[in-house]
């Protein structure tokens, strides 16, 4: 549903968002914070590649719970 | 393609007044240009790469009063690791940010991959908050890129809003460079009044919340480009994502990626490999052999002489000369990889499996690096996050096979696995692999104890996109590696060859040895000999050989050709003299690809920990598992194909 926060890991492919909060420190130094906008481009079992701010990182799955995104259309 | 040389003035006339330096310090985010942009203005060298964490350690160079056509002024650039904010996570990191706080640069140089704005100006937006005082100059870089998604970056608008001063380049095709380097003049002329930057009351509250921070980056990403923006932004390029679908496929990834090494090794030490080391050896190190022999004995050379210059040291460099096709076609192969863009992705492919070793992903890239030579991959691991996971690497990191050791595999195996010997060599670089994962679980397991093992860092990583490999830099890399190796042939393997001639044509009483027997070398090789029994190899010369390659790995084939007397040694020639048999041979082949790293690597491992103690560790461990593979491939040899 639009505008209700989820986790990274809740993110299907092609879905966009708005980073809500990210709870770990590391991820917000590599400019990963509230506010950034983010596009699922893949989602796997162990992790996941994102576009933020024009960057693609692959992240791996634990970390998708420190994440919570805003879905948008 | 060709990067045209820096000319960034009409050359002016060299004055004797006292010429002011300015010192520039390179800063920017992993990937965005730092290194190609140092090389465009310096022309010095520089490891470039398309892959987040190439440049591990610091590097500079003038750029001298007459070449800028200023003669009071010479610029000194200072290249540095990347880092994505003013707090460091790795050790490289550290370095950069290290000079930043403790070197009193005149200017900072920021470099901004232009294609991705906001990242960039993350960091940008840190440093005009961390350093207000110091001009800050801003490279956007890979302009050209963006002009071809139909973008432009209004640079007088970025200027204004970061009272900085900004340029467009292309660093790779040298574009904007002389415009740049006027920015850097000029910003060190305005040092006494920096610029005011609009955003700096913003930016200065220290509780500036990160939704502000991230509207801020955004917004002046969209006020200084003309274009979409937006969609260039979010949306990935689609030659990425097609090829990511695949070569991160959880399905297809993994055979891919072996399919990938598979064809490296085809093509470096099957029938393309061998094709051109027969070429080299026929064009090159014959006649330098022949020409060497006519012209000692044309000459009327000293016996002694004739004998230390063709049979020690012309022997110990053509026998190694003739496989340097192969290490070529290798390292040719890992920088297609590297500039492609592949690299970072094994390791996002390859992080589950290998978290539960105990390591991240990340740890792959050293490893691959390794396969080219293991200095660099030691350095390589100072882009790991936990200090324990690096330790760790760079303590097992000479357990991976380097191109070094190539010469001596395919001498073996062409005898071995006629026809495959390819395969026999990737099995051979697989085992350093093997070990090498092996050794990390039991290393982590010592290190926490029973029931304390600590968690495996969590893996982000960027993942570049996708280039065609530029020829010129490809052209760069092979033109240093052959420069490197050639050099290397000149001096460690030349020395190795004479000191080898030298230990085993003369006795302890520094008399010539009548029998080789006799000679320093073999008399001590066969003090040390017995240990290899159990092994299956005990004879004086191949023991001989090993300590040989301790100081370079190459020379372990020079000292075989040399000990045996033969211009390239074979294995069938051994089997034939009873010195090795099918089944030793494959066990003398496991101990070299493991045992002891060579001077410089160790040095490498010595530097990056500092402890004695890091480096006997990983002497130790190469050993042991050195041995015990050897051991155990001889017995099984013996028990399967006996």
């Amino acid at each position: 549903m639009l505008g209700t926060p989820v986790f990274l890991s809740e993110m299907k492919e092609g879905e966009r968002g708005i980073i809500e909060s990210c709870k770990e420190p590391d991820l917000r130094d590599l400019g990963i914070m509230a506010g950034a906008e983010v596009l699922a481009v893949g989602i796997r079992k162990s992790g996941g590649v994102f576009i933020i701010g024009g960057r693609r990182f692959g992240i791996s799955r634990p970390l998708f719970r420190k994440i919570l995104i805003k879905r948008i259309g | 393609m060709q990067i045209p040389p820096p000319i960034f003035a009409a050359a002016g006339k060299e004055r004797l007044a006292v010429v002011k330096n300015i010192s520039v310090l390179l800063i920017g985010t992993p990937n965005s240009g730092k290194s190609t942009l140092f090389y465009a203005l310096t022309r010095k060298k520089a490891e470039t790469g398309n892959r987040a964490g190439v440049t591990v350690s610091e590097n500079s160079a003038r750029i001298g009063s007459k070449r800028l056509g200023r003669g009071d002024i010479s610029v000194t650039l200072f290249d540095l690791p990347g880092i994505y904010s003013l707090t460091p996570h790795t050790k490289d990191e550290q370095l950069t940010l290290k000079k930043l706080y403790e070197y009193p640069a005149d200017v900072i140089l920021n470099v901004i991959d232009s294609t991705s704005l906001e990242a960039g100006l993350h960091l940008t937006l840190s440093l005009r908050e961390r350093f207000p005082d110091t001009p800050l100059v801003i490279a956007l870089n890979m302009i050209d890129e963006l002009e071809k998604l139909g973008l432009y970056i209004d640079e007088a608008e970025l200027e204004a809003r970061l009272g900085a001063y900004a340029s467009a380049i292309s660093a790779s095709g040298g574009k904007g460079l002389a415009e740049l380097v006027e920015k850097i003049l000029g910003a060190d002329v305005a040092r006494e009044t920096p610029k005011k930057c609009c955003l700096s009351e913003d930016v200065a509250k220290k509780d500036a919340s990160e939704i502000a921070r991230s509207v801020m980056r955004k917004k002046t990403g969209e006020r200084i480009t003309k274009g979409d923006y937006r969609s260039m932004m979010l949306s990935g390029s689609k030659i990425t994502d097609r090829a990511d679908r695949l070569l991160l496929s959880p399905i297809f990834g993994i055979p891919v990626f072996v399919l990938i090494v598979a064809s490296l090794f085809y093509i470096s030490f099957g029938k393309v490999g061998s094709f051109i080391s027969d070429a080299v050896d026929l064009a090159v190190t014959a006649p330098i052999r022949g020409l060497a022999e006519r012209s000692l004995s044309g000459l009327s050379a000293a016996p002694w002489l004739s004998s230390l210059i063709n049979g020690g040291i012309m022997t110990g460099i053509c026998a190694v000369l003739d496989f340097l096709p192969g290490i070529l076609l290798l390292s040719l192969g890992l920088c297609l990889l590297e500039d492609s863009g592949y690299l970072s992705r094994v390791a996002f492919l390859f992080d589950a499996p290998m978290r539960r070793v105990g390591i991240s992903g990340k740890a792959l890239i050293p490893v691959l690096l390794g396969f080219g030579c293991t200095v660099s991959s030691v350095l390589a691991s100072r882009n790991l996050t936990d200090s324990r996971e690096r330790k760790i690497c760079s303590a097992l990191l000479p357990l991976i096979s380097c191109s070094a050791r190539s010469p001596l595999y395919l001498a073996f195996c062409a005898t071995l696995l006629p026809d495959f010997s390819w395969v026999l060599c990737l099995l051979l670089y697989s085992l350093g692999i093997c070990a090498f994962l092996l050794g990390v679980c039991l290393l982590s397991y010592l290190s926490q104890g029973i029931g304390k093992q600590k968690a495996v860092p969590e893996l982000i990583i960027e993942l570049p996109k996708y280039r065609i490999p530029r020829a010129s830099v490809v052209c760069l890399k092979m033109k240093e590696q052959t420069a490197h190796f050639l050099r290397r042939a000149g001096t460690v393997i030349f020395l190795s060859s004479a000191v080898t001639w030298l230990t085993s044509s003369f006795s302890f009483g520094f008399s010539f040895a009548e029998t080789s027997g006799d000679s320093m070398l073999l008399r001590f090789s066969s003090y040390v000999s017995p240990l290899f029994a159990p092994l299956g190899f005990n004879d004086p010369r191949l023991v001989a050989a090993l300590i040989s390659g301790i100081s370079a790995k190459e020379s372990a084939l020079s000292a075989l050709c040399i000990l045996f007397g033969t211009a390239s040694v074979s294995l069938s020639s051994l089997i034939s003299e009873n010195v090795l048999t099918m089944h030793s041979a494959l066990s003398f082949l496991v101990f070299f690809s493991l045992y002891l790293p060579c001077f410089p690597a160790m040095t490498a491992i010595y530097e990056e920990s500092k402890k004695l103690s890091s480096l006997l560790l990983s002497c130790l461990s190469c050993l042991t598992f050195a041995y015990i593979c050897s051991f155990l491939t001889y017995r099984f040899s013996l028990c399967f194909f006996g």
